[in-house]
């Protein structure tokens, strides 16, 4: 099934609502003041989803994850090259370390900033669909763009929503990628559930 | 059974992993406490139990913190609070008086229906972690210091030896040059002295006596820059050597100057009339690269370089020094030249007699170097360029202040 132009908007929607609270919660937790904006969303299949982050090369990658059980199951992940992820953290805990490496300590507040998105995303999904979800601890990943994700991807009939995400701070601007990894079904379900809130 | 007994047999073996673990109802009332909280907070079991944990811990009732727990109570997923954003959610003191560091996990489990859950706390000790890390960052970074220094030393050495060779081979030439030199002169004076000469002839020989008035002043320059010209010292105070070469410099040009020195400059140990010619020539240079007009700033203050805080990044020994600093607005000097500005010959204006040998700033900075002293340029193109100048007083360290230009 492919989602229309106006289901397309409802998703979108529904990942700024989350990622909206994830911003207002990190605003009440830090000193500097944080934007988190979604500029495009993107559905894919899982070939489709391997050539757009190939963009990214070669680069070691660092991201969240967060895997939840329930009527389906699934997995999230918050997406970041290693230099952005440093920045990312760097200027969130005002430290003036410029390496573009992330630390024991690092990688647990990265953790801590993607568990509050992905929070966010799929607070916001769970309510639109009304299931209820078991969630993992989320946890930090660390490698090739391929190793990081291959797990994923292995599943052909899969659906990926890839929503870049925006954190300005501070004069600065970050770019993020939160993948959701659904099966199809279920996909065509979050689908369902757009079009019957848009008919409300 | 009460609920706390429930607990204590069903979370009791958690009090064997060493991790801080505490388990309480959707209204923060503690369930279960384990004995590392207990050890690491001085809050026993007893103490807890049955109560909210705000009571000892009162941080916990900030809306940054009830909001995202009130998502785990819904059966949302885990909270982590981790320790560069918090640093501790329970408050234990360490034996050294320091507060515990903390990353902390907070995890739903589903009781009952499985419609609530009750919190899991998991609190990691990340202290000596969170120590480790600090050590090694700093560890670290005193190497790229170090690393960054003794690049500074090396190319300083390599740039010394160049101009020593440089010098030896200028002085040599420039020692037989003026004596020919002279020769030359001597004859364009005895020739300008002859009855009758046309004035084309009297003409042709006051040209040639100006080039070699000119060259006379270029060899000059090179014995200055060559061995020979080792500065004889003397105790000087620089506010009134500063305002006059800056004001001959700046004289006949559409640039102004301001002047910002120190009330209380200590006395610097100098080659007068070897400092002179450097502070004319960087103000030269200063009002040549601001065609358009624009102001020169001089400045200066009593500084002290000192290498035991590791501060020390200007490769000149340790002591006092007068700061002059010189700035000017001008076009800046690119990049790719500020590493080649004190090598001899090295201009970007164009060559000849009247537009710039391409020796002052090699001059400059080898007589600073005579001094004791150092130079050093920072410059940015379109914004202009700084100057900055740290002359030897013979002091003594008497206080410290980080050596950065």
């Amino acid at each position: 099934m492919d989602p229309t132009a106006q289901q397309i908007d409802g998703l979108k929607e529904l990942i700024n609502i989350g990622v909206g609270r994830a911003a207002s919660v990190l605003n009440a937790m830090l000193s500097s003041h944080i934007v988190l904006q979604v500029p495009f969303i993107k559905l894919l299949q899982p070939e489709d989803f391997k050539k757009e982050i190939e963009i990214l090369g070669q680069e070691s990658l660092a991201a969240v994850h967060l895997g939840f059980q329930g009527i389906f199951s699934g997995s999230t992940q918050l997406i970041f090259t290693m230099e952005t992820a440093s920045k990312l953290v760097t200027i969130l805990v005002g430290e003036t370390d410029e390496t573009d490496d992330l630390d024991s300590i690092q990688t647990g507040t990265l953790t801590e900033i993607g568990n509050i998105v992905l929070n966010g995303v799929m607070g916001s999904i769970s309510n639109m669909l009304g299931f209820h979800f078991n969630y993992s601890v989320p946890n930090y990943l660390e490698g090739s763009a391929e190793n990081l994700l291959k797990a994923n991807l292995i599943v052909a009939d899969r659906t990926i929503l890839l929503a870049r995400t925006r954190f300005v701070v501070e004069k600065l601007d970050i770019y993020g990628d939160i993948a959701l990894f659904f099966e199809m079904t279920v996909f065509n379900k979050l689908l369902e559930a757009i079009d019957v809130l848009g008919n409300e | 059974m009460s609920i706390y007994r429930i607990a204590e047999e069903k979370f009791g073996i958690l009090d064997y992993t060493p991790v801080g673990i505490c388990v309480t109802t959707s209204e923060h009332i503690v369930l279960f406490w384990n004995r590392y909280l207990a050890d690491w907070t001085g809050i026993s079991k007893s103490d807890i139990v049955g109560k909210k944990l705000e009571l000892h811990f009162p941080n916990l009732s900030e809306p940054r913190y009830l909001e995202r727990l009130e998502t785990i109570f819904n059966g949302g997923p885990p909270a982590i609070f981790s320790s560069q954003l918090h640093k501790y959610i329970f408050s234990a003191k360490l034996p050294n008086g320091e507060m515990q560091i903390q990353h902390t996990t907070v995890t739903g489990i589903p009781y009952g229906d499985g419609e609530h859950c009750y919190a899991l706390w998991a609190v990691e000790d990340v202290t000596e972690l969170a120590r480790r890390i600090q050590k090694f960052k700093h560890m670290r970074d005193r190497v790229v210091e170090e690393m960054k220094r003794s690049k500074q030393m090396e190319e300083e050495l390599l740039k010394a030896k160049k101009l020593e060779s440089i010098g030896i081979l200028a002085g040599g030439i420039a020692h037989d040059f003026n004596n020919l030199l002279s020769i030359i002169m001597g004859n364009i004076h005895l020739a300008m002295d002859e009855d009758g000469l046309g004035d084309d002839i009297s003409e042709a020989l006051a040209e040639a006596e100006k080039a070699s008035v000119r060259a006379a002043n270029l060899t000059k320059q090179l014995i200055t820059f060559s061995k020979g010209g080792e500065p004889i010292t003397k105790s000087c105070h620089i506010p009134s050597l500063l305002t006059e070469m800056t004001k001959v410099a700046v004289a006949g040009s559409n640039v102004e100057y301001n002047f910002f020195l120190q009330d209380d400059l200590w006395p610097v140990d100098i080659d007068k009339g070897q400092i002179e010619h450097v502070i004319r020539n960087i103000v030269m240079n200063a009002v040549q690269s601001m065609s358009e007009g624009g102001i020169v700033e001089v400045r200066a203050e009593n500084f002290l370089v000192s290498s035991e805080k590791n501060s020390n990044v200007l490769s000149i020994d340790d002591g006092e020094y007068v700061k002059i600093a010189i700035h000017d607005h001008g076009s800046g000097i690119p990049k790719q030249n500020i590493e080649r500005i004190f090598d001899p010959y090295f201009s970007t204006r164009e060559r000849g007699i009247q537009k710039g040998m391409g020796l002052g700033l090699t001059i400059s900075y080898s007589i600073i170097k005579k001094h004791g002293g150092t130079i050093a340029v920072k410059s940015k193109t379109g914004a202009g360029t700084s100057v900055y100048i740290y002359l030897r007083t013979g002091g003594k360290i008497s206080q410290l202040k980080t050596a950065i230009y």
